[in-house]
This record gives structure tokens, C-alpha cells and sequence, in this order.
């Protein structure tokens, strides 16, 4: 939408925060800078000056992430995915605790679960050196070069535990995903 | 701590408190009949003390759009004048609105008999 008595100034913000909101649908974004467009119009109307109009919404990329934030987070709770829901973690870790204590938790449970994949290929490879080991440096899952030193508890019951570990982290891991998801979407 | 400092830090400070109140001032102004962004910011700052930015209305707008709370239309009202989005709320929105008001109700009376507690 544009019109004859249109304001270089406020146009050229409008054209930013469309470009910015790049990535949102097209009759959504237009929606959004329409509306934006009328409200800086009518505060003109009212006698704002153009760099006064703009200036109350603030730069135009920070503005429109307020919209793609929350697209951001609606479409990882409304697909539920694992991707969706570490994506939309991951790109807010530099700005939010509860997005980066999520993502650091998730990467433990990712190194829990990677450990335990890692044991079951083990134990078909090398299956004397391969276990869940006790020892002095306390529990590990893994292989064990020096056997005197730990005791396998596991012995062949490997892979049960490998494939518990992986599945409580995946179970686990959703669950913190979800959590943190759902906090920031409220906030 | 310099004046200007001091009034900075109480400015922050109700800007924290008012944010959570936004949503509710908002859906509250809407109960009555429909209106469009500009208006509901006008109405939040002069008659409910929300000092809220000029580029907060919108996400907050759209949210509740989006959460079913609100549904909204393109309006031109006279001849020739821009097209305005009106929002009105759905019978989830008012339905939530009753839900944060008693909330609303229940905290403040808590919190306000808390804080004029006597000198213990």
C-alpha cells in the first residue's frame, strides 16, 4: 500500500522492517507494515515530525524481531519437532539464560546419549575393554584400557544400559526443550 | 548516585512492573467495543498510566491475534482516509480477560495488604 502524500523518511523505515521481515509469510508481513504505516501516518496527521514517527519504534531490524521471535517460537510449539524446538534454543542462547542453561543442559544429555551409542558399537568391536565401569574416578560408560583399575557392572547387559541412556536423554532433552520453549513464549 | 541516575533506575524499574500489566490493560480496553492499535496505545497511556513504547502495541497485538484472544479486520472509515485495523476480542479473549482480572485482583489485595503491613 502506498499513497501520493507518502513520507521518503518513514517509507524508507518501512521498507527496512519489510526486509527484515524477510522470512514471515508474505500477507503476514505486509499485514505488519501496513498496520505500522498507518499508525506513522497518523501520527504525522498529528503533527509528529517524520524522524519522530520512527524514532518510537526504535531501529526497524530490532523492531521486526519481535515479531519473527515470536513466529519463531509459536511455529517450534506448534510442530513440537526436536530440530524446531533446539533451533529456535540455539539462536537465543547469546541473549536469553533460560535458552542458554536449556541448550547447555541438552548438550550434556546429547554427550550422555552419544556415550552410550558409542558403548554398544564398542562392545561389538572390543567387548573385554568395553562397559560401565566403577572405579576410583567413580561411574563412566566407555571403554577402559587399564582393567585393574575399574569393575564393568554391566558386563553384557551394554547395551541395555546404551540404549536406556540414549532413550532417557532423548525423553529428557524434549522435555527441557519444551520447557524453555514454552517459558520464552510466554515472556 | 546522581539524580538523573536515580531516575533512571525508577524508570526501569516501573517499566518492569507495567510490562506483565500490558496484556491485561489491553484485553481490558478491548472488552468494550473494538479498536485499532493507535487508539488502544492512546488509551493505555492517558487512562491506565501504561507508559508503553510507541512500537510495543503491535507484537503485543499480534500475539493475542494469534493466540485466538483477538480477531481483527480492515476498516476504512471515510473516503480517501487510511485503512485502520481494528481489534476485537473472541469469546476466548474475554473468557482470559476475567481469568486475569480475578488473578489481577487476588495478587494486588495480597501483595498490597504485604507491603502496608504494619512495622514488624
Amino acid at each position: 500500500m502506498t499513497y501520493a502524500n507518502s513520507n521518503p523518511e518513514v517509507e524508507a523505515w518501512l521498507r527496512k522492517l519489510g526486509w527484515a521481515l524477510s522470512r514471515m509469510p508474505s500477507p503476514e508481513r505486509e499485514g505488519i507494515v501496513d498496520e505500522t504505516r498507518a499508525h506513522m501516518y497518523e501520527r504525522l496527521a498529528r503533527g509528529l515530525t517524520p524522524a519522530q514517527a520512527v524514532e518510537g519504534f526504535g531501529r526497524p531490524d530490532a523492531y521486526a524481531r519481535k515479531f519473527m521471535d515470536e513466529m519463531d517460537l509459536s511455529g517450534a510449539l506448534g510442530s513440537q519437532r526436536g530440530g524446531d524446538l533446539l533451533g529456535a534454543i540455539a539462536r537465543r542462547v547469546h541473549r536469553s539464560l533460560i535458552a542458554l542453561v536449556a541448550f547447555v543442559a541438552v548438550l550434556c544429555l546429547f554427550c550422555l546419549a552419544a556415550g552410550g551409542a558409542v558403548a554398544m558399537v564398542m562392545e561389538v568391536v572390543d567387548p573385554v575393554h568395553t562397559g560401565l565401569w566403577v572405579g576410583e574416578a567413580g561411574f563412566f560408560i566407555g571403554t577402559n584400557d587399564d582393567l585393574s583399575r575399574a569393575k564393568d557392572i554391566a558386563g553384557d547387559k551394554i547395551y541395555v544400559v546404551g540404549a536406556v541412556l540414549i532413550a532417557a536423554s532423548y525423553v529428557f532433552g524434549r522435555l527441557i526443550l519444551l520447557g524453555a520453549v514454552r517459558a520464552l513464549a510466554r515472556r | 548516585m546522581t539524580g538523573e541516575t536515580k531516575s533512571d533506575a525508577a524508570e526501569s524499574r516501573r517499566a518492569q512492573l507495567l510490562k506483565g500489566l500490558a496484556e491485561l490493560a489491553l484485553l481490558s480496553v478491548l472488552k468494550e467495543c473494538p479498536h485499532y492499535g493507535l487508539e488502544i496505545l492512546d488509551r493505555l497511556r492517558a487512562e491506565a498510566g501504561l507508559n508503553l513504547a510507541e512500537g510495543t502495541i503491535y507484537p503485543l497485538l499480534h500475539r493475542l491475534e494469534k493466540a485466538g484472544l483477538t480477531k481483527a479486520e480492515w476498516r476504512i472509515e471515510e473516503a480517501g482516509a487510511r485503512p485502520r485495523k481494528y481489534y476485537a476480542l473472541t469469546d476466548e479473549g474475554r473468557a482470559e480477560l476475567v481469568e486475569q482480572q480475578a488473578e489481577w485482583s487476588r495478587v494486588s489485595a495480597s501483595l498490597g495488604a504485604f507491603l502496608e503491613r504494619g512495622g514488624e
